[in-house]
């Protein structure tokens, strides 16, 4: 009797019905200071800085001085705009990956202005191309494999995931063939560079974030198409027996999220690389995926969430650049890859309950 | 041997979330019996029956298999101590043949001999009578096959204590006979088979006793022989309840939707319509009745606009006399903005009518949501009708903002067919529109559907329960393999006669005449 | 001639390191787990079997050979398994978003290879590489050398022993997987889950497993890459991320099928290298842009197979029904 007693599961999970705001907060909290901690413990043992020393390297490394903050605010700003692009096809289940395809296919297009005709035209009409033909580039780079998904169900994660690789090689060619003489350097020409705002070279992209976290919040939340993705989304059958054409309202999306990610390769272009190459957007392409999928594709917590992983990424490129013998920049990966973690593990804790043996759960 | 018991219950409780679903219950089963379980839908019974084969745990309570304490932890675990359980819906694997399935998840030696298996496959259908093929993949089967091919399972692994979790539902009555026949062989080789089901007779005909549950609760358990089916459904329902759903006359019966020669075929090109022709009038239920599968779900959705590959013609004619309509060839959205108002309840609620993440209000507007002024979604209406339909329906919700897959499926149900009837048809189509849900609400969609026939709406209602069509429809269509076998009148028709149709593949010719003179007769009703 | 023999030596080790990627992800998405961090497991089980085989290299004046085969193969395995323990714990303990964990996983595999080699550099002070040249000798000794038979010897012969072994366990997978009663559950785990359990299957038992050792498969994959194809050599700039996702892509290619892998690893290899191959052996002078269009060519083929693969219908064919979706058993 005793011993059958004893093979009760030590502990059950309890599916929560909902959770009190200010409890969601405090998960979220104890999951980034434990990730906070990680974080530490692995650079005390990469370096041999004391805890203190990191964390304060760290924040000094973020708010230090004018360059190290509009740095961490730009860097917070491309993965958030990237992120905000992903959102909606993550709503609508379009596992688009191919953020950094779409910033590279946005890219080229502006960069084919400026290679071309940056000489000839004025600021005033040569933005604005860029910045169109980018959106469109980008919106393309995610149409084509929308199309084959609706047409043949085709798998889009992968389909997206090559279109990176496509990306990557066709801005290689570009690279060598627009400018053999100067492939690394930048297309320097008059025209062509975003113009400083309150004297801040980055002010635009600010302006560009802002607005496109308000745009895309109103655009989910309160229109007829923002509508018809989340029914296509979630129930794709009931959006069938509404009338809604599945068909239209995915290539709509993907191209809209395709072309957000195309306005990123317009702002590296035209504000921040001043050049193509195949590393723009370092990455961000899945970071901005993961981003999107904690913040439950709401706007504002992707801000949030956008803001801490650049904290960690220039904390870690700080304490990189005081041992730079023994470190690289990888290692603000690592850290990102760290905080992602923790922050998908705590969702579950989010979600579920953990009773344990014994213990009654009679109360919610 | 009779008299032993092979399973005893102590005041099992489990509770997923806020929801109890089996409070305290304390029962037995004895060896070489056949127990009924009986219940309403959401009474606990399969939560029962999953804490006895290791799919849930307990909260609290205990269980005894042949006098011996035992902690049902896994499946295994049920395995090991002789039981096995037929779910209702069937743990098979699609792509693995009939043997693949039987040997899944056994011990044995780690390479398989598949030779052996059939064998010892072939041994037992032939002790027992069953017909199975071990070759056979289990996407080619069909549902009896498939239901076949579980019990094989079970026994196969030596089970003593088989679960049958409403083994009838899906079945032909000829099907049914032919496993009662087969359990009958199982009790009389000492084996405890319990059934779970809402079918009365079934218990009556099959059962030696009864062990009734009610929201979750035991109520008590009855030697079959000693009781009847009002005495039982009466301990079922908890509350005397009028057998009688009521049926108003047809009045006024005006041509609605002529269906004529509609045919249909799926994705894999296999036909699933065959030459349907019916008519449906307003002012009368037009009950369709078939086995699951028989081209039901398609023969709504062709008329909705939701098929893509439909020939034939589905002509709506208006009440007022205007020009009539073809919708065939037509999307749901074109239907809608020429002004025919269909309204279409689906077989899944929330796969397909309704959108689970969304609260009420959204999913009203999910037909409507298109107008107004253009860009912007427009609340105020679709919350005002939200309101109106949980107040006139009494749907139990928190907010109109709550998920509506928090809400329960009765709330669901109402939700759907609220939104469907606020749209005003002139058709109103329903696919097993009272699904899962408990007698009291049940009754309370029939109401509602009786309302729109007094409006003078065509009702098609597709239903499962033979008993429900007959005492709620004034006719009733059968499909069999996707053709009409038959059109009956309601009132005259008998149980046995609906049976016979829907087993009779292609019978359509004797079908449609016994049809159509009831309906001539309509006026004289 | 000699142009010809090299692409298909070059292929037939790319290729491998697709196979053990592509088996490693087979085994997992059998257990309905769509991995999608392969290239970070692969990053993972380079570095470890490099960088041990690096360290104790340095620690002894004379290896010995055993200890050189297996300590990086076990240090390999074991990283990139703790990397597929990570995932499962994540997808099946946590219920965390399979696709989301990958690239997470990805993400994190990539930063901490190309961490570890700033590490080794800093060690050694050379500026682009490091190398284990003892155990790349071991690894990379075959048949070819002593028997001198020519263009058979060099297309057939001139690989290390784990060149071969992927092509046995290509075929002992399939066995597994086809003829044995694990093989089969695991199958059932991948197909349906709820059945799977049902039947007394440790459903998270065996996802667990698959999917670290399928991992661990992937690491090898990353180690061969590294001792093999990269000669012995570790470099900050590696291009195993593009590996990883050939690999994923592969299993799709290849029906699932372990045995469809072997061919299917070594022609996609062909094409990859066809870029650098084909002008020289047609003759054709062709710029240097242009070979970079060129080596699009495998991530083109790769979405065509991805378009094929999804008109098919045959169920035999398609991928595990359930694969990418999450069982919880008490879910309600």
């Amino acid at each position: 009797m005793k011993a059958d007693a004893k093979r009760e599961p030590a502990l059950r999970l309890v599916k929560r019905d909902s959770i009190s705001p200010a409890r969601a907060v405090i998960v979220r909290a104890v999951a980034i200071i434990a990730a906070l901690l990680v974080c530490g413990i692995f650079f005390i043992t990469v370096t041999d800085s004391s805890i203190i020393e990191i964390y304060s390297a760290m924040v000094s490394g973020t708010f230090r001085n004018s360059i190290t903050i509009n740095t961490f605010f730009r860097e917070a700003c491309m993965l958030l705009i990237i992120a905000i692009g992903l959102a909606p096809a993550f709503k609508m289940s379009f596992w688009n990956v191919g953020g950094q395809g779409q910033v590279l296919a946005g890219g080229m297009a502006a960069a084919m202005w400026l290679f071309y005709l940056g000489n000839k035209l004025p600021n005033a009409a040569i933005l604005p191309l860029m910045f169109v033909s980018a959106a469109i580039g980008g919106g393309i780079w995610a149409i084509i494999p929308a199309v084959f998904r609706v047409k043949f169900s085709t798998n889009e994660t992968l389909f997206t995931l090559m279109m990176n690789y496509i990306a990557i090689q066709l801005v290689k060619y570009l690279r060598i063939s627009w400018s053999p003489i100067h492939a690394l350097g930048m297309i320097q020409r008059k025209s062509g560079s975003l113009p400083a705002l309150f004297g801040n070279a980055d002010g635009l992209i600010y302006v560009i974030a802002a607005v496109g976290v308000v745009l895309m919040y109103i655009y989910m939340n309160k229109t007829k198409q923002g509508y018809e993705i989340s029914v296509v989304g979630e129930a794709p059958n009931t959006a069938r027996y509404a009338g809604i054409s599945e068909l239209k309202v995915i290539l709509r999306t993907a191209f809209l999220s395709g072309a957000v990610c195309g306005i990123a390769g317009f702002l590296y272009v035209s504000a921040i690389d001043h050049t193509i190459s195949e590393t723009m957007g370092g990455g961000y392409g899945f970071t901005a995926v993961i981003v999107a999928w904690l913040a439950k594709f709401n706007p504002i917590f992707m801000t949030l969430i956008s803001m801490l992983i650049s904290f960690v990424r220039s904390g870690s490129s700080e304490i990189v650049s005081r041992n730079t013998t023994t470190l690289d920049s990888s290692i603000a990966n690592i850290n990102i890859g760290i905080f992602l973690f923790f922050m998908l593990g705590c969702e579950f804790f989010l979600n579920y309950k953990v009773v344990f043996r014994g213990r009654k759960d009679a109360k919610k | 041997m009779k008299d032993e018991i092979a399973v005893r219950l102590n005041g099992i409780t489990k509770r997923f979330g806020s929801v109890t679903a089996n409070d305290g219950v304390t029962m037995d089963v004895r060896r070489g019996e056949v127990l009924a379980l009986l219940g309403e839908n959401g009474s606990g019974k399969t939560t029962l029956m999953n804490m006895l084969s290791g799919i849930y745990f307990p909260d609290e309570g205990t269980i005894e298999i042949n006098g011996v304490p035992a902690s049902i932890r896994s499946p295994k675990d049920a395995f090991d101590l002789g039981i096995g359980m037929i779910h209702q819906h069937f743990k098979l694997v699609d792509v693995f043949t009939a043997a693949e399935n039987i040997v899944l998840g056994l011990p044995g030696k780690s390479s398989l001999n598949m030779r052996a298996v059939k064998e010892k496959i072939r041994a037992i259908s032939e002790k027992y009578g069953f017909l199975i093929d071990p070759d056979r993949k289990v996407y080619n089967m069909s549902v009896s096959e498939k239901q076949t091919l579980e019990i094989v399972k079970v026994l196969y692994r030596g089970a003593d204590i088989l679960i049958l979790d409403e083994p009838t539902a899906v079945l032909t009555p000829q099907e049914t006979e032919r496993l009662f026949a087969v359990i009958r062989n199982m009790r009389a080789d000492g084996k405890s088979i319990i059934i779970i089901t809402h079918k009365l007779h079934e218990v009556m005909e099959i059962s030696d006793r009864v062990a009734i549950l009610r929201h979750g609760q035991y109520i008590t358990t009855l030697e079959t022989k000693d009781a009847d089916e009002r005495t039982l459904a009466e301990a079922m329902v908890g509350e005397k309840l009028s057998l009688n759903i009521e049926r108003p006359k047809p009045e006024g019966l005006v041509r609605r939707l002529e269906v004529s020669e509609l045919s249909c075929v799926n994705a894999e090109g296999v036909p699933t319509l065959r030459g349907v022709s019916f008519t449906a009038y307003g002012g009368e239920i037009l009950g369709i009745a078939g086995i699951s599968g028989c081209g039901q779900k398609e023969l709504l959705e062709s008329i909705a606009g939701l098929e893509q590959t439909v020939t034939g013609s589905s002509v709506l004619y208006y009440p007022d006399g205007g020009e009539p309509e073809q919708l065939i060839g037509k999307t749901p959205r074109e239907i809608r903005s020429l002004g025919v108002a269909l309204s279409f309840v689906p077989e899944d609620r929330l796969g397909m009518g309704l959108v689970g993440s969304m609260g009420m209000t959204d999913n009203m507007m999910l037909k409507s949501y298109e107008s107004g002024a253009p860009v912007f979604l427009h609340k105020r209406e679709p919350q005002q009708l939200a309101e109106s339909v949980r107040d006139s329906l009494g749907v139990v919700t928190p907010s109109v903002t709550t998920p509506v897959r928090r809400l329960s499926g009765g709330n669901v149900q109402k939700v759907l067919v609220g939104r469907e009837i606020a749209e005003a048809p002139t058709v109103l189509m329903t696919a097993y529109a009272v699904r899962g849900l408990d007698i009291n609400t049940s009754y309370a969609i029939y109401n509602l559907l009786n309302e729109q026939k007094k409006k003078g709406v065509a009702v098609i209602y597709v239903g499962e329960d033979i008993d429900v069509l007959l005492e709620l429809c004034d006719r009733i269509l059968i499909l069999c393999g996707g053709a009409v076998s038959g059109i009956v009148d309601a009132s005259t028709a008998t149980k046995e006669e609906i049976g016979l149709y829907m087993t009779k593949i292609g019978g359509a010719e004797s079908g449609t005449s016994g049809g159509d003179p009831a309906m001539k007769g309509g006026d004289k009703k | 001639m000699n142009t010809l023999i090299s692409w298909l030596h070059s292929s037939i080790i790319y290729g491998t390191v697709i196979m053990f990627g592509a088996l490693g992800e087979t085994l997992t998405e059998k257990s309905g787990h769509l991995n999608l961090g392969v290239p970070g497991l692969m990053y993972l089980g380079g570095f470890a079997g490099f960088a041990s085989a690096f360290i104790y290299e340095r620690s002894t004046e004379n290896p010995n050979t055993v200890l050189l085969i297996l300590i990086p193969l076990l240090c390999a395995f074991l990283a990139a398994m703790l990397g597929g323990l990570l995932y499962s714990f994540m997808t099946v303990t946590l219920r965390a978003n399979q696709n989301v964990t990958g690239l997470a996983l990805t993400s994190l595999g990539v930063g901490i290879g190309t961490f570890g080699s700033a590490r080794l550099l800093s060690v050694t002070g050379s500026q682009s590489y490091s190398v284990a040249s003892a155990t790349s000798a071991v690894y990379t000794a075959n048949l070819n050398s002593v028997t001198n038979l020519g263009a058979f010897g060099q297309i057939f012969l001139s690989y290390g022993f784990l060149t071969y072994a992927a092509i046995i366990l290509a075929v002992l997978m399939n066995y597994f997987l086809m003829h044995t009663r694990r093989g089969l559950n695991l199958r059932a785990v991948g197909e349906n889950p709820g059945t799977a359990d049902a039947a007394g299957i440790n459903v998270t038992l065996y996802k667990y497993i698959a999917t670290s050792v399928g991992g661990g498969i992937c690491g090898i994959g990353g180690f061969y890459y590294i001792i093999e194809y990269s000669s012995g050599k570790w470099s900050s700039q590696n291009s195993l991320e593009a590996v990883g996702w050939l690999a994923v892509a592969l299993v799709i290619f290849s029906t699932w099928k372990p045995k469809n892998t072997i061919w299917a690893s070594y022609l996609f290899a062909l094409l990859f290298w066809m870029a650098t191959n084909l002008p020289a052996l047609t003759g054709i002078r062709i710029p240097t842009s242009v070979t970079e269009l060129l080596k699009m060519t495998p991530y083109v083929v790769t979405i065509l197979v991805l378009v094929i693969a999804s008109t098919r219908k045959k169920k035999e064919n398609q991928g595990p029904a359930s694969l990418g979706l999450s069982y919880f058993r008490e879910e309600r």
